[in-house]
């Protein structure tokens, strides 16, 4: 609890009154952003067990396929083969906004395909692995949507849950506390000038009671003198 | 051409047969080197990096992941195997919302 360094006026404490309004109203909307990113990431969550599930099945079983074809077909004809084999695959991106994070969502298309090199002397084992490794990049194609997607919403969530923390434990006491420092101040301060009117007023009227008295005194003194 | 990899030449050599280009690279330099010219070649769109790679950059992956901006960076195991104590992209859902969301899978029950 520590109170801002601030003249206790009562334009100050108008001021901070609006401050103190402002941020509640920002603690609010930044309160509900952070719902709305935590719903995201966990629905998220579900989606990437699954496709991370796919992915390693699918990973597995084509360094599995590839494995066996080079060991059968030797490394350096592998090699040959691999160096003449093209896609036209095709990823297009759109931009996806959830509560101010751009979220890309990719889409993947696999394009013709053309081989430099004909598959005569080649065994079915190569022809698996282009299958198997063309599923898996099908599945990575998710992952990639779904990791960048994870990696944008956790660190807005991350710095939506700061200035949320910030606002509540911090901005907001320390305002109230403020707040609550320049009204007593006010306070005291009003009570004092009202003690000192009275004390005026009453000298006042004392003065006005016996005023001729006075005057003649004055008088009387600057007579004397 | 919206595919590309980059990581150790065996691994290579199996997304080569999907038709996914790929840079070999063995040293942290070259590693930077190969991220750098595919983070400037604009017809990517998704970037594969191995473990290796992936730890020989460090904090360069992060940074690019945070630009949000093509090509999307996922991450690959070597054809080796996993390198292990790997934070996964559930642990880090995790760590950002701050619970842990108990729930039997069924599979995992």
């Amino acid at each position: 609890m520590s109170i801002i360094n601030v003249p206790p006026t009562k334009t100050k404490q108008l001021e901070m009154k609006r401050d103190l309004a402002t941020a509640m109203e920002g603690y609010t909307l930044l309160e509900q952003k952070r719902e709305i990113l935590v719903m995201e990431l966990m629905h998220l969550l579900d989606r990437v067990k699954l496709v991370q599930r796919e992915v390693d099945e699918r990973r597995a079983r084509a360094y599995a396929t590839l494995r066996r074809a080079v060991s059968y077909n030797g490394y350096h004809l592998m090699r040959r083969v691999a160096e003449g084999i093209e896609y036209e695959h095709h990823v297009e991106a759109h931009v996806r906004i959830a509560a101010g994070v751009r979220i890309p969502s990719l889409e993947t298309h696999h394009g013709s395909f053309s081989s430099q090199y004909g598959l005569i002397g080649t065994d079915s084992l190569v022809d698996q692995t282009m299958a198997d490794y063309l599923a898996l990049l099908e599945a990575l194609g998710h992952l990639a949507e779904l990791e960048s997607a994870v990696w944008l919403l956790a660190r807005e969530l991350k710095k939506t849950q700061r200035h949320v923390n910030a606002l509540e434990h911090i901005f907001i006491p320390n305002y109230r506390d403020t707040l609550r420092f320049i009204g007593q101040a006010l306070e005291s301060k009003e009570l004092e000038s009202f003690n000192t009117m009275k004390t005026v007023k009453k000298r006042l009227e004392r003065a006005n009671a016996d005023g001729g008295d006075d005057d003649g005194d004055g008088t009387a003194q600057g007579a004397d003198a | 051409m919206s595919y590309h990899i980059i990581g150790d030449q065996d691994t290579v050599l199996g997304y080569r047969f999907a038709g996914v280009t790929g840079d070999v690279v063995e040293t942290e330099e070259e590693a930077r080197a190969a991220f750098r010219a595919a983070l400037a070649d604009r017809s990517l769109m998704i970037l594969l990096l191995t473990e290796a790679v992936e730890d020989m950059l460090g904090a360069e992956v992060t940074a690019h992941r945070m630009a949000a901006i093509p090509p999307y960076v996922t991450i690959v195991q070597d054809i080796w195997g996993p390198r292990g104590n790997r934070r996964s992209l559930q642990e880090l859902i995790g760590e950002a919302v701050g619970v842990k969301i108990a729930r039997n899978d069924g599979d995992e029950a």
